[in-house]
């Protein structure tokens, strides 16, 4: 009875609000896109300048009078929340974009480890989620419908240093893989380690360090020891600026270290100091990239804007936030429609390319057309040397001495 | 490379010892367990961090400026957060300074922002070459400066009047305020020569580990482990657990694998609270009971 | 408040809770699913601070314990409800096992041996690795519910976990058990002269503590489908459930409950507004809360009630 009343109370609420919002509609329709993203707590930083790049999108969408959807346009109204860098939190906060905020659309969290917490909501909702920073191989592994990435999965993250690494002349023999022990890292680590092996080269050293650990000095002396020509480092800013100054004072100098995820960090670049020249890593994205796309035109383009609305240079979090947002855009425009289920089928049926990058996806989400490539720093900026078809200069090889 | 395992530990002992001298005093002395310690190591390095930064000082000379902001900042906080809950509640303390430690981080997250940073010299990454071993002189000079910081704290509670003082409000509160010491300023003292000594830690870590608002969190580990295995409350005793955990750890990380770092430490940890809760080297009259 | 006072309220609040999943949305009843949790956990805590003066602050060791249980058997196609009670269960073995040596210690040794315990588990789990997954993560199975039934079945077990938790307590405080914890908190060689097993009692608080505790994290490993030693092992979570307990009252039957509810409403609400500053606020309450009402707010409500009622008794007097 009670339930009756109040669902009664509602929807004689609807329709009053309803018939308004319909005359505001003829003039202008708006799409809500959801994004519950780490602003507070571990991952904000990350966090951030992803957010900054779906806000991007937006922005430049709206400038340019919206969408068009079928036979309507439509502004795009991004509802943001803060997760805290909490799975638990991500969840409640996908819950309310689904629930209460109605939302049909989500930008997905910065982190796998996140992203598995919400996916698992957005799927029951049949909610379709871009997720462009969750990248796991575990979470396109679950059979989930509802979720894409376009960024290539995790297993592949050390791929190109070693492509780079078995082109080199001399070609170096021996690799060693390191790295904190979590859930990114293991993955990167595990199939890079793999991948060396079978492309020829020796593994003389792994090693799995504690995420706290508070010194490396140890990790460095086990390395020069087993003395590697390559040495491929999985960690996150922190640690892995604490194992090359580590390598640095116990003078560890092969010829290629190649970092997974921290390249196209400024301040790990600036913290690291004299000591970065010669170190290379994966870069998801770079801005001398050439695919172009209708909205930022291409990543020479992006990289301005980012900078002129945010004060600083974009990183590949930013770069795949506001790639995302454009490839849910062109889905959008091909389906005519906002409904979930037509969006979903018109991601599946396109290949194209946004500044970002060429994407295909495939049923399990992941995007079969997404590369990465090998930055370096030489003298103290980042240069992409690898793949030949973007590169800006001759890779660095073998690195002077740290 | 057993020489060299050696070496990483002894230079690394040192540092844990001193960013543990005024965690294990504290708690010997006010029975206070000072969640926030991490939390003035980190201002210490930020201290360093921003001397440097703007001013060109070398990390190492910031280190006076860095021990009288956190004297400072310690006494404040003991005089007015500390002292109050402590008349009520001992065991409260936790939550305050737990509190005290979410608040400066979360405070320096919004004046540094959460980037990480680092300390460049001259000097930094170069080394001195023994035959196979390599000493980094940053790393030498660190742990020179905490042995004599050590020494320096040693001397002040053991030959001072003030230190004395301060010894004897630990051993019986009412007999001290008898004998005409006010326990309130005691424990001010206390505290801040406690933050001051981390501030000097800081100072040194800001040459060694990179630097954010969250260095203090990965310390503190190590800090608990130190002081009980020194003995909570013997500043001879921290210095000499610095330097053996520093030993261990670099041993199982070497011999054992980097993974058993943190196993290594924790059981260490609960094996001396349950065996010989005094500590290795700690006078059984320290502390609580 | 008097036992039978609170035990009023606590009806009346469990009524409200029953009916309140068919007026909120779904976001709301996450939100208050949450509210149970911490309750739980905060209840749990209630029995080993509250009651018997051990100060565990490493209590999140027995949520994550039970989330893994839980996790683990799931995996293993055990039904759910066998599931969380071999979580409840395994959490108060747990807590017997390591309650031996541990309880042993006192004061703020305790308090830190309980987190050193915690730390230690998420270190044993993430070498281990096999069926839990370890620094990988466990991904649990998914229940092919539609969401709205699923969520208020898992909205009505919280709620029901967190009545038994709330009932045991109440029996606690009036039973032999209770008097003898509250005897050794307030003095250990006392109790012991008075002739209380002060050793079985500790252990036995601690391993109800660790059930409800076990229990939350179970049910919460079944509801989020996907675990890491990070979040199920998050010392925030028992800090967080000990600053409710603090708040609402601690060794008061419903006071955890009331601080949970406060707690988390508020920071609901108004955390979403200062992002920046989440820590820093909850630095501050925290110091706030221990300076300015130390015994909870049960506590606080019982003062005014006593000012109250001796104020109408004056007034009889007088006329």
């Amino acid at each position: 009875m009670f339930k009756q009343v109040v669902g009664a109370l509602v929807a004689l609420g609807m329709i009053g609000f309803g018939s308004a919002a319909d005359r505001a509609a003829a003039a202008e329709k708006t799409l809500k896109i959801g994004a519950a993203v780490s602003l507070s707590g571990a991952l904000s930083r990350e966090g951030r300048l992803l957010v900054e790049g779906y806000e991007l999108w937006q922005k430049k969408v709206n400038e340019a009078g919206g969408i068009k959807i079928g036979d309507d346009t439509y502004k795009i109204e991004i509802v943001s929340y803060d997760d805290e860098s909490k799975a638990q939190t991500s969840a409640q906060l996908t819950e309310k974009l689904i629930t209460s905020d109605d939302v049909s659309f989500i930008f997905g969290p910065y982190s796998s480890g996140i992203a598995t917490a919400t996916a698992v909501i957005s799927e029951r909702y049949k909610v379709l989620t871009l997720a462009p920073m969750a990248t796991a191989n575990s979470l396109y592994g679950r059979g989930y419908k509802y979720i894409f990435t376009q960024t290539p999965l995790a297993d592949r993250g050390l791929y190109p240093v070693l492509e780079l690494a078995s082109e080199m002349d001399p070609k170096p023999q021996s690799v060693a893989v390191v790295g904190p022990d979590d859930l990114f890292p293991n993955i990167v680590g595990d199939s890079a380690a793999k991948k060396a092996e079978e492309m020829g080269f020796k593994l003389v050293y792994t090693a799995k360090y504690p995420k706290a650990s508070t010194d490396l000095a140890s990790v460095a002396t086990q390395i020069k020891s087993a003395a590697p020509d390559v040495v491929l480092a999985t960690g996150y800013v922190q640690d892995t600026l604490l194992l090359l100054k580590s390598m640095r004072e116990l003078k560890v100098d092969p010829a290629i270290v190649g970092l997974a995820m921290s390249i196209g960090i400024q301040d790990f670049r600036d913290a690291l100091g004299p000591s970065a020249n010669g170190i290379m890593g994966t870069d998801m994205w770079v801005s001398t990239l050439t695919y172009s796309d209708p909205v930022f035109t291409d990543s020479a383009t992006f990289a301005k804007e980012f900078e002129a609305e945010y004060g600083n240079a974009p990183t590949y979090h930013a770069a795949s936030g506001a790639s995302a947002g454009v490839i849910l855009q062109m889905a959008l425009e091909k389906a005519g429609s906002t409904d979930v289920d037509k969006v979903r089928e018109a991601l599946l049926s396109m290949e194209g390319e946004t500044f970002y990058g060429r994407f295909k996806f495939e049923d399990d989400g992941t995007n079969s057309l997404g590369t990465a490539a090998v930055s370096q720093l030489i003298e103290s900026d980042p240069k992409v040397i690898f793949p030949p078809a973007v590169a800006q200069e001759k890779a660095l090889y073998p690195r002077s001495e740290m | 490379m057993l020489a060299q395992t050696i070496v990483n530990g002894l230079l690394l002992g040192g540092v844990y010892g001193i960013a543990t001298i005024g965690f294990s005093v504290v708690w010997g002395v006010m029975g206070i367990i000072n969640l926030a310690h991490g939390a003035y190591i980190m201002v210490g390095a930020y201290i360093a961090f921003a001397l440097n930064q703007w001013f060109g000082l070398d990390p190492f000379l910031a280190m006076p400026f860095a021990m009288v902001a956190l004297f400072v900042i310690g006494y404040a906080l003991q005089a007015f957060l500390l002292n109050p809950v402590m008349h009520t509640s001992l065991l409260l303390t936790l939550v305050v300074t737990f509190g005290i430690d979410l608040f400066l981080i979360d405070l320096f997250v919004l004046f540094f922002s959460s980037d990480v940073r680092a300390v460049h010299t001259a000097y930094s990454g170069s080394s001195l070459e023994i035959g196979p071993v390599l000493i980094s002189w940053v790393r030498l000079v660190a742990a020179i400066l905490s042995v004599l910081v050590a020494i320096a704290s040693y001397l002040f509670l053991n030959r001072t009047r003030t230190g004395q003082a301060i010894l004897a409000t630990a051993l019986d509160r009412e007999a001290a305020r008898l004998m005409g010491i006010y326990p309130d300023r005691a424990y001010g003292l206390t505290a801040g020569l406690a933050a001051a000594v981390a501030g000097a830690a800081g100072c040194l870590a800001s040459t060694i580990f990179p630097i954010s608002p969250t260095l203090g969190i990965s310390f503190l580990g190590a800090v608990f482990v130190v002081t009980v295995l020194g003995g909570i409350g013997s500043v001879a005793g921290v210095i000499i657990a610095g330097f053996a955990y520093a030993l261990v750890q670099a041993f199982a990380a070497t011999y054992l694998g980097a993974n058993y770092q943190q196993i290594v430490a924790f059981s260490m940890f609960l094996l001396i609270l349950i065996v010989r809760p005094q500590g290795l080297f700690g006078k059984p009259f320290y502390g609580e009971s | 408040m008097k036992a039978k006072h609170q035990l009023a309220a606590a009806a009346v609040l469990l009524v409200l809770a029953l009916i309140l999943p068919a007026v909120i949305d779904n976001y709301w009843l996450r939100v208050m699913t949450t509210v149970f949790m911490i309750a739980i956990v905060a209840q749990g805590l209630n029995v080993i601070v509250g009651f018997a003066g051990y100060h565990a602050f490493g209590n999140a060791a027995f949520f994550g314990v039970g989330a893994y249980i839980a996790g683990v058997s799931l995996n293993a196609q055990v039904p759910l409800a066998l599931a969380i009670v071999l979580a409840t269960g395994g959490s108060a073995v747990v807590a017997g096992i390591f309650g031996w040596p541990l309880l042993r210690l006192r004061g703020h040794y305790f308090a830190i041996a309980s987190v050193a315990l915690n730390m230690a588990f998420v270190e044993v789990i993430l070498n281990l690795g096999g069926v839990t997954g370890g620094a990988m993560g466990l991904p649990l199975p998914i229940s092919p519910m539609p969401p709205d039934l699923l969520y208020r079945m898992i909205y009505y077990m919280m709620l029901g976990a967190l009545t038994v938790a709330t009932l045991v307590v109440w029996h606690l405080s009036g039973s032999r058990l209770g008097y003898a914890l509250r005897a050794l908190r307030d003095s250990e060689s006392g109790a012991e002269v008075m002739g209380v097993d002060t050793v079985k009692a500790k252990i036995l608080a601690w391993m109800i503590s660790a059930a409800m505790t076990g229990c939350a994290g179970g049910i919460w490993a079944y509801w989020l489908t996907f675990i890491e030693v990070g979040s199920a092992f998050d010392i925030g979570i028992s800090m967080r459930a000990y600053i409710m307990m603090l708040l609402g009252g601690m060794g008061t039957i419903i006071g955890p409950v009331v601080g949970a509810f406060v707690f988390e409403i508020v920071a609901t609400l108004v955390w979403s507004e200062f992002t920046h500053i989440h820590n820093l606020l909850l630095g501050m309450f925290l110091i706030a809360v221990v300076i300015l009402v130390p015994n909870g707010i049960i506590h606080l409500i019982s003062r005014a009630s006593a000012r109250l009622s001796a104020a109408r008794e004056l007034r009889r007097a007088k006329a």
